[in-house]
């Protein structure tokens, strides 16, 4: 009973010395780790890094999180445990000037009423009985506070980005630096009190509303603000008013800085905008954009599915690091960028003193035309039917910088009323200016390049990218107003998922692609030839045509049946086929290694009879 | 390695490829490996760069196969009476214990790497994270270290072959279920927790405490082994 009882006791000091030793060990190297993930996403950048190292002040990260989320949402407390890691990475690599706390919330609790006031945004547990909170607050020795209302595992690969341009933010002044936005459909953009409308389908806007206070500027107005040191203006060939593209010029002489979305094309309200006045100011400028077509890709071009049928369409194309300028600031570390039928921008001689165009975004290589009039259709076969391929090289968007002249000779408004409360006219500029340009708008549309079914849109940290569109902006915009350690800050990518299967299932569809195609058309064919048939003849010839054409159709039709069924089975059979290779390969693996072991004991056996 | 530890790891080593269980358990290991990461797994519906689908079922697994490894280490001995044999001679217990310990390590490593192949397999059909998956192997040989010690103790303390499985099965699959929890708001224990060290190795955040804990794990086990043959030998 003794012997019994001691034995107990020596694994119960087992046990104990284990969870012991492990608790120590688990404290002490808390944030000792090598970063073996995709993308090194449990490390911080060195952009992060040296922002954390220059920060003066001290600051506090809080992560709010309700325990019960592991237990009801087993994929978000796993997120979590990637966000709270990586919480306590900023810790360490700040040597302590950020503090990092971990706030676990029990229901009705003081920490449930502080991150409340935090303007942390509660969501209901599995049964529906309390409210569970996962977001993060940003706060520094001046109380002021930058709060992250949840934590969407889906803009996972934003987490750093998000965390260090709250630190950046709370290192600035409280003012938030103006931006002006204008549009020739400037109304589709504010709602009823004139504000922008960041509920309208614009996530690019939301993105930039805690960084920057966006300013609606009527293309009627006869000036920009001084205060307004960037403007941004969106699809100015759909007919900018005169004054405003004057006010612009102004703007820019007087050393503003202005970021334009022009394109040949609206996909979204299918239009053309060839409105040919803003030419003349961007002639100018140094740059000639023509408005008859659109540009697109062979290599880069997207699989739309357009009238029941999936195909490649050129003039979409999401564009990846081989056609950015990684020579620049703002484009480096960027990964994907989408464009819908895009126009293309040449440079073009320009009076300005120390011109410099920069492209940042170009295709070349399999790359080709669609006329803007063929990119306009619903059917987007008949417009990737039309692509002509040039293999030129074409510039999707540029930088141009120096010190230009004015586009006009006087005010425009001379001898108006409004003459007297205008600014005087600049022939030359004051300021070098600098304009960004980028040759499709609906680049900034939220079907571009983010999930726009993702119920928590209308917030900044809701927003849940698939290409880096919006990031672009706001590296362009922080450049220009002086939050350039921002400007290279890059993402953690999710690479793009490949599963076998996908793999597998294409193959096979492309094995039958082309007879299915056929068949299509020949039945399209077919059922055309039927409609044009007139059944109130009831004569012997035409109602032997008429079951001729049946037997046809039906024929077709088993075939096409035929085929989905062949691209089934070959899509199981390249399956059961890797499944084979799979077990061959670890059978002979398994088979070498005992048989060569088996030989090794033989002879062992055979040298120990000998002895 | 000592003289004496290599003696018998030798002959435990090769006493698998004796009879017919090595193949059996390789076999039986492939086969569960195959159906889980495929079938349960979703293999071709997953992103499997990491090679996830395989490493997700790899503790349950060898927590079913790795008693199977150790069952006998001692058993035997104690069955066939050789135990006394062993102990009265020249050797240190400790030696005999590394000895046999090292050589179902050993063979649960030859076991673990009928995987190579699926890696090589993964990387002509598609894409593989090589550190990732280094990051998993590594996690899944420390796994193997740890429940081979675990077994060897449970083995030690049985003369039944049959009961040394069962118990070492439910330590081991009790070592994997356990999560502790957090004491209070300053002290949390989840760090603690088997599936947390383990996911963090599979996803590739290789941390010493997550390494340490494995290797504890081993050596607190064999501290223990060596404690119940040297309380046996008394008796």
């Amino acid at each position: 009973m003794k012997r019994k009882l001691s034995t107990f006791i020596f694994f119960v000091l087992l046990v104990g010395i284990f969870y012991l030793f492990n608790y120590s060990m688990a404290r002490f190297f808390e944030n000792s780790y090598v970063d073996m993930s995709d993308n090194n996403r449990y490390s911080l950048s060195a952009e992060t890094k040296d922002i954390l190292s220059n920060l003066k002040d001290k600051q506090t990260l809080r992560i709010y999180i309700s325990p019960q989320i592991t237990q009801d949402y087993p994929q978000t407390g796993e997120y979590s445990k990637y966000v709270t890691d990586l919480a306590k990475r900023y810790e360490k690599e700040s040597q302590n000037r950020v503090i990092t706390e971990i706030i676990e919330i029990e229901p009705y609790s003081p920490q449930e009423h502080e991150a409340e006031q935090y303007g942390i945004k509660e969501f209901l547990s599995k049964d529906g009985k309390v409210n569970l909170y996962f977001g993060g607050v940003i706060t520094n020795n001046e109380g002021r506070y930058i709060t992250i209302p949840n934590f969407v595992e889906m803009r996972g690969p934003y987490l750093e980005y998000d965390i260090t341009s709250a630190i950046k933010q709370l290192t600035l002044s409280p003012k938030l630096p103006k931006i002006g936005v204008m549009a020739p459909d400037m109304h589709l953009l504010l709602d009823t009190s004139g504000k922008l409308d960041l509920t309208k389908n614009q996530n690019i806007f939301n993105q930039l509303s805690n960084k920057y206070q966006l300013v609606p500027i009527s293309d009627y107005a006869v000036q920009i603000a001084l205060d307004i040191k960037t403007m941004i203006v969106v699809n100015p060939s759909k007919g900018l008013a005169n004054i405003g593209q004057y006010a612009l010029d102004q703007f820019l002489l007087r050393g503003g800085n202005i970021i334009f979305f022009i394109d040949s094309i609206d996909e979204k309200s299918k239009k053309r905008n060839d409105d040919q006045k803003i030419s003349q100011l961007l002639q100018n400028w140094g740059i000639k954009f023509s408005s008859d077509n659109t540009i697109g890709s062979l290599e880069k071009g997207i699989e739309i599915r357009s009238n029941n049928k999936t195909f490649p369409y050129m003039a979409w194309m999401n564009l990846d690091k081989t056609n950015f300028n990684a020579q620049t600031p703002i484009m480096q570390n960027l990964t994907s960028l989408s464009f819908r039928a895009p126009a293309a921008i040449e440079a073009v001689s320009s009076k300005a003193q120390d011109y410099k165009l920069t492209p940042l975004i170009t295709i070349s290589g399999k790359s080709g035309t669609i006329e803007s009039k063929s990119s306009i259709q619903s059917y987007k076969e008949i417009a990737a039917n039309n692509f002509k391929e040039t293999n030129k090289d074409y510039i999707l968007a540029a930088k141009i910088e120096g010190k230009f002249s004015s586009a006009y000779t006087e005010n425009i408004m001379k001898g108006s009323k409004y003459e007297k409360e205008m600014l005087s006219f600049l022939p030359q500029a004051l300021k070098k200016g600098q304009i960004y340009i980028i040759s499709d708008i609906d680049f900034l549309y939220d079907e571009t390049w983010s999930d726009n079914s993702f119920k928590n849109k209308n917030t900044t940290y809701g927003i849940v990218p698939w290409s880096e569109n919006g990031l672009l902006l706001e590296r362009i915009l922080n450049s220009l107003n002086e939050k350039e350690d921002l400007t290279t800050l890059g993402i953690h990518p999710f690479l793009p998922k490949d599963s076998l299967g996908t793999k597998f299932k294409k193959e096979a569809e492309q094995d039958v692609s082309q007879a299915k195609e056929e068949k299509t058309q020949q039945l399209e064919q077919l059922l055309n030839k039927a409609e044009g048939i007139n059944y109130q003849d009831y004569s012997l010839g035409s109602a032997k045509q008429i079951n001729q054409l049946q037997e046809q159709i039906t024929s077709l039709e088993k075939e096409l049946r035929y085929l989905d069924y062949a691209t089934d089975k070959a899509y199981k059979q390249k399956m059961k086929i890797y499944t084979m290779l799979s077990v061959i390969l670890m059978l002979v693996y398994a088979g070498f290694i005992t048989l060569w072991l088996r030989h090794r004991l033989k002879k062992r056996r055979i040298s120990q009879e000998k002895n | 390695m000592k003289k004496q530890i290599k003696a018998i790891y030798k002959k435990e080593f090769y006493s698998y490829f004796g009879n017919l269980s090595a193949y059996f358990i390789i076999s039986l290991y492939i086969a569960l490996s195959l159906s889980c990461a495929l079938i349960f797994g979703n293999f071709f519906s997953i992103d499997n760069r990491n090679m996830v689908s395989f490493f997700r079922y790899q503790p349950d697994i060898l927590a079913a196969l790795i008693p199977g490894i150790t069952m006998h280490l001692w058993t035997d001995e104690y069955r066939s009476g050789t135990i006394e044999f062993l102990l009265t001679q020249p050797l240190e217990y400790k030696d005999i214990i590394i000895g046999k310990y090292l050589a179902s390590v050993s063979f649960s490593l030859i076991m673990l790497s009928t995987l190579i192949p699926q890696m090589f397999l993964i990387k002509i059909y598609g894409n593989i994270n090589w550190l990732t998956v280094l990051s998993g192997y590594l996690c899944c040989a420390l796994i193997t270290i740890a429940f081979c010690a675990v077994g060897g103790l449970i083995s030690a303390c049985s003369k039944k072959p049959a009961l040394a499985y069962l118990g070492s099965l439910l330590v081991i699959w009790s070592i994997t279920v356990i999560t502790p929890d957090k004491i209070s708001q300053a002290v949390s224990l989840a760090d603690l927790g088997f599936q947390e060290n383990y996911q963090n190795l599979i996803n590739g955040k290789v941390s010493l405490s997550s390494i340490l804990y494995y290797i504890s794990m081993a050596l607190i086990s064999l501290w223990g082994t060596i404690a119940v043959i040297n309380n046996r030998q008394k008796i």
